[in-house]
């Protein structure tokens, strides 16, 4: 495949993103043109210029109007001659393998937003989250990044299995406990398989250490911050913030 | 008000805040917190105030006030240390300051340019504030005859302008950006009819979408996502030496403080258009006036000065069209909005009769969060310069965790944190094809303003569309936007070549 020049790449991108932004704007008019235009809504007569349907279809037709001349502009600029010679060459996987660091931040923030935070005490799912993001940024040996990040992915579709296969216990109950130990276990088990592959390692073993410490730090910080300081409610409160409260109250 | 009354109000505002100790507290670590994040590449001031609003929002209004302002002076003036000591800008605002203040700490004089920079941005927002304290009222006093008319040819004028200035690429490209922001803006039921737009029968759609976690995914997740990919290597810091607060230098260079500050505040009241591009304006008057341009760039006081003043100054220019229209002048001012509309107060001109003495005690605030930047930058400098140490790959993945649990403490809903995720992931990939992302959020913001006054002045006039075009201030509005609108199109640069070639025949001829 032939270097492309930025420009190019824009254009190219202008395309794609035309393309969407034209689909957005067509769908935007078809469900407004659904609203009540005209005619009576709830019983009260309505007109056009009062109409809920009025704004989406101006804003809808100019997404379509400007999306349409981005489409004209990176047709003429060579944009989609491009897009469509590298999807004819099936490079999409050179251009995925270039952003990996992208996807591997998207689907880690996924996972933990979609999987862990609503389900798992808030600084048990933390703990894992901000080990695996330290152990494959900051700590930057690739056989670190490699093991965190699996542990981490097998953990979070585990989750997701379990709670798919109907295992949904209330908040604050023995169930729902049980679950959050097990995660912390698992975390546990992978901070001790990632740090036995390096822990001779001079400069690599310093750099995990201090993750591990973040990693511990910084959710039951916040965790505290929120819950007491702020007196707002986390997440999903499990194992961790029972044993605050038992702490807090010296309910042993 | 007097101006007695006004004098008044401010000082009672000033006496108001300093009586509590807390305050004290707030202001000046509010303002460290902001320094910080100003300092540290990959942190930006319009993170710092979203993520400060939601460790904020359970305060009183005018406490929640003095820790946003606060960090938003401090974040503003702490890019300029990772600029001068490492050449690179903390935060888009000071790259300019970049150009003279790293070859100034090349040299030796990192603390001198660090004195500098502290002492040009005290002066900027001091200056920055009177802009605002003065013609704020004018504009309210003029925004109170505005009718519906008037206010929807505002939002519109307002994602248009920022469109416009804020694309690195195509001008489409960012009005497109701000009208996916109203788009946005219509999802849940309408506020005239309460009939449910986009809302796909599902019930935590109906009150639309949040505006904060919409705003802190739209800025912390791209920050997140580019940080950690760049992998950025620390770099090897300048040593800084002594920080003075050189005032002599400042003297000197008065004409281009005063000019700079009058760049930053004008340039701060557009809609959108942020403290980067004040510096970058500044600095570029300051080399084209100063006897000795060759200098700019090799460590030239008048340039570092003349920078850091305009990107203060902003912030009282960003200020104005806030509080006065309801338009935010500036990304973090975007974020300052967004904690205002939190605490129940919708800024614009109603908000001068529903409390008279507001913009005074933002005045009183502006002047305190100025002087802890200024005792924090001469005083801890050196003590903020160490977190420079620090590689963003360790600090970013907390930053998610905080904007994941600052979205959620907001509505309490886990809502929110899928709607924090898919905004940053699509405006992550937006800023990277240059979709200015200011104006989306612009859009957001100004959505309901635009649908509601649109609907209730074709109500006014039963459908009729030429009181649009009737009214002044309507007129005024329609043809600045035509006119924006115009001269990017193909054919105003077409006319514009075939003049200036006419011009210079005719030069040419009579030369």
């Amino acid at each position: 495949m032939e270097q492309q020049t930025p420009e190019v790449r824009l254009r190219k991108a202008d395309f794609w993103t035309a393309l969407v932004i034209l689909a957005i704007g067509v769908f935007m008019m078809i469900e407004a043109l659904g609203y009540p235009l005209e005619g009576s809504y709830a019983g009260v007569r309505n007109v056009w210029y009062v109409s809920p349907a009025l704004f989406p279809l101006m804003v809808a037709g100019m997404l379509i109007l400007l999306s349409g001349y981005l489409l004209l502009n990176a047709i003429r600029a060579g944009g989609a001659r491009a897009a469509i010679t590298e999807l004819a060459e099936g490079a999409w996987g050179t251009a995925f393998r270039s952003a990996i660091d992208v996807w591997i931040v998207c689907l880690m923030l996924a996972a933990y937003i979609v999987i862990l935070v609503p389900r798992i005490d808030f600084a048990i799912a933390t703990i894992p989250t901000l080990f695996t993001f330290l152990a494959v940024y900051y700590v930057e040996r690739p056989s670190v990044a490699r093991r965190g990040l699996a542990i981490f992915l097998a953990i979070a579709v585990l989750l997701l299995v379990v709670t798919a296969a109907g295992f949904q216990p209330g908040s604050r109950s023995a169930g729902f406990y049980w679950r959050d130990a097990v995660v912390f276990g698992a975390a546990l088990a992978q901070i001790a398989f990632v740090a036995s592959t390096v822990w001779r390692d001079e400069e690599a073993w310093p750099r995990l250490r201090r993750s591990i410490v973040v990693a511990f730090v910084t959710p039951l910080l916040l965790s505290v911050i929120f819950k007491y300081g702020l007196i707002v409610p986390l997440p999903a409160e499990g194992l961790v913030v029972e044993i605050m409260e038992r702490i807090r109250y010296f309910r042993f | 008000m007097s101006l007695l009354d006004q004098f008044a109000a401010f000082f009672a505002a000033l006496g108001g805040i300093l009586s509590h100790p807390s305050n004290w507290a707030l202001l000046i670590g509010s303002s460290l917190l902001g320094i910080a994040f100003g300092a540290l590449p990959g942190l930006t001031a319009t993170l710092g105030v979203g993520l400060l609003a939601t460790l904020t929002y359970s305060f009183d209004l005018n406490t929640a006030l003095i820790a946003l302002l606060a960090m938003y002076v401090g974040a503003i003036y702490g890019g300029s240390y990772s600029a001068i000591l490492l050449n690179i800008p903390g935060t888009a605002a000071s790259a300019a300051s970049a150009m003279d203040g790293y070859p100034m700490a090349q040299r030796g004089d990192g603390g001198r340019a660090l004195g500098l920079t502290t002492t040009a941005s005290l002066i900027g927002t001091i200056i920055g504030m009177l802009a605002l304290v003065v013609f704020a009222p004018l504009i309210v006093e003029m925004a109170l005859q505005f009718t519906s008319y008037e206010f929807f040819l505002l939002a519109l004028f307002g994602i248009i302008i920022a469109g416009t200035l804020q694309s690195s690429d195509l001008v489409v490209k960012g009005w497109i950006a701000g009208f996916i922001g109203l788009a946005l803006s219509t999802v849940g039921r309408d506020r005239l009819m309460y009939y449910p737009r986009y809302t796909f029968d599902m019930p935590a759609l109906d009150q639309g979408l949040e505006v904060v976690p919409v705003l802190i995914g739209a800025f912390a997740i791209p920050q997140i996502i580019k940080g950690l990919r760049e992998r950025s290597v620390l770099r090897q810091m300048q040593k800084i030496g002594r920080i003075v607060p050189d005032f002599g230098v400042i003297v000197k260079n008065l004409k281009h403080v005063v000019r700079s500050s009058l760049i930053g505040v004008g340039i701060g009241a557009v809609p959108g258009v942020g403290e980067d591009i004040a510096g970058w304006v500044s600095y570029g008057t300051a080399k084209a006036s100063a006897p000795n341009p060759e200098d700019f760039g090799k460590g030239e006081p008048a340039g570092l000065v003349s920078a850091e003043t305009a990107n203060n100054a902003c912030i009282g220019g960003a200020l104005m069209p806030l509080l006065t229209l309801g338009i935010p002048g500036s990304p973090p001012a975007v974020m300052l909005l967004g904690a205002l509309m939190l605490h129940g107060l919708t800024p614009g001109p109603m908000l001068s009769i529903e409390r008279p003495t507001f913009l005074i005690e933002i005045a009183a605030i502006m002047v305190l969060a100025a002087c802890a930047m200024w005792i924090n930058g001469i005083l801890l400098a050196r003590q903020v310069v160490k977190l420079l140490r620090i590689p963003p790959s360790l600090f970013l993945p907390v930053v998610a965790v905080l904007s994941v649990l600052g979205s959620y403490a907001l509505g309490l809903s886990v809502v929110n944190l899928y709607l924090m995720l898919i905004v940053g992931i699509a405006a992550y990939f937006l800023t990277e094809m240059h979709y200015p992302i200011s104006a989306l959020v612009i859009g957001v913001i100004l959505g309901p303003m635009a649908d509601e006054n649109l609907r209730r002045a074709l109500m006014v006039s039963q459908g009729d569309l030429t009181p649009f075009f009737t009214r002044p201030v309507s007129l005024i509005l329609i043809s600045a936007i035509v006119l924006l609108v115009l001269v990017q199109t193909p054919l105003y640069r077409r006319l514009r070549v075939r003049a200036g070639i006419g011009m210079s025949k005719m030069f040419g001829r009579r030369g």
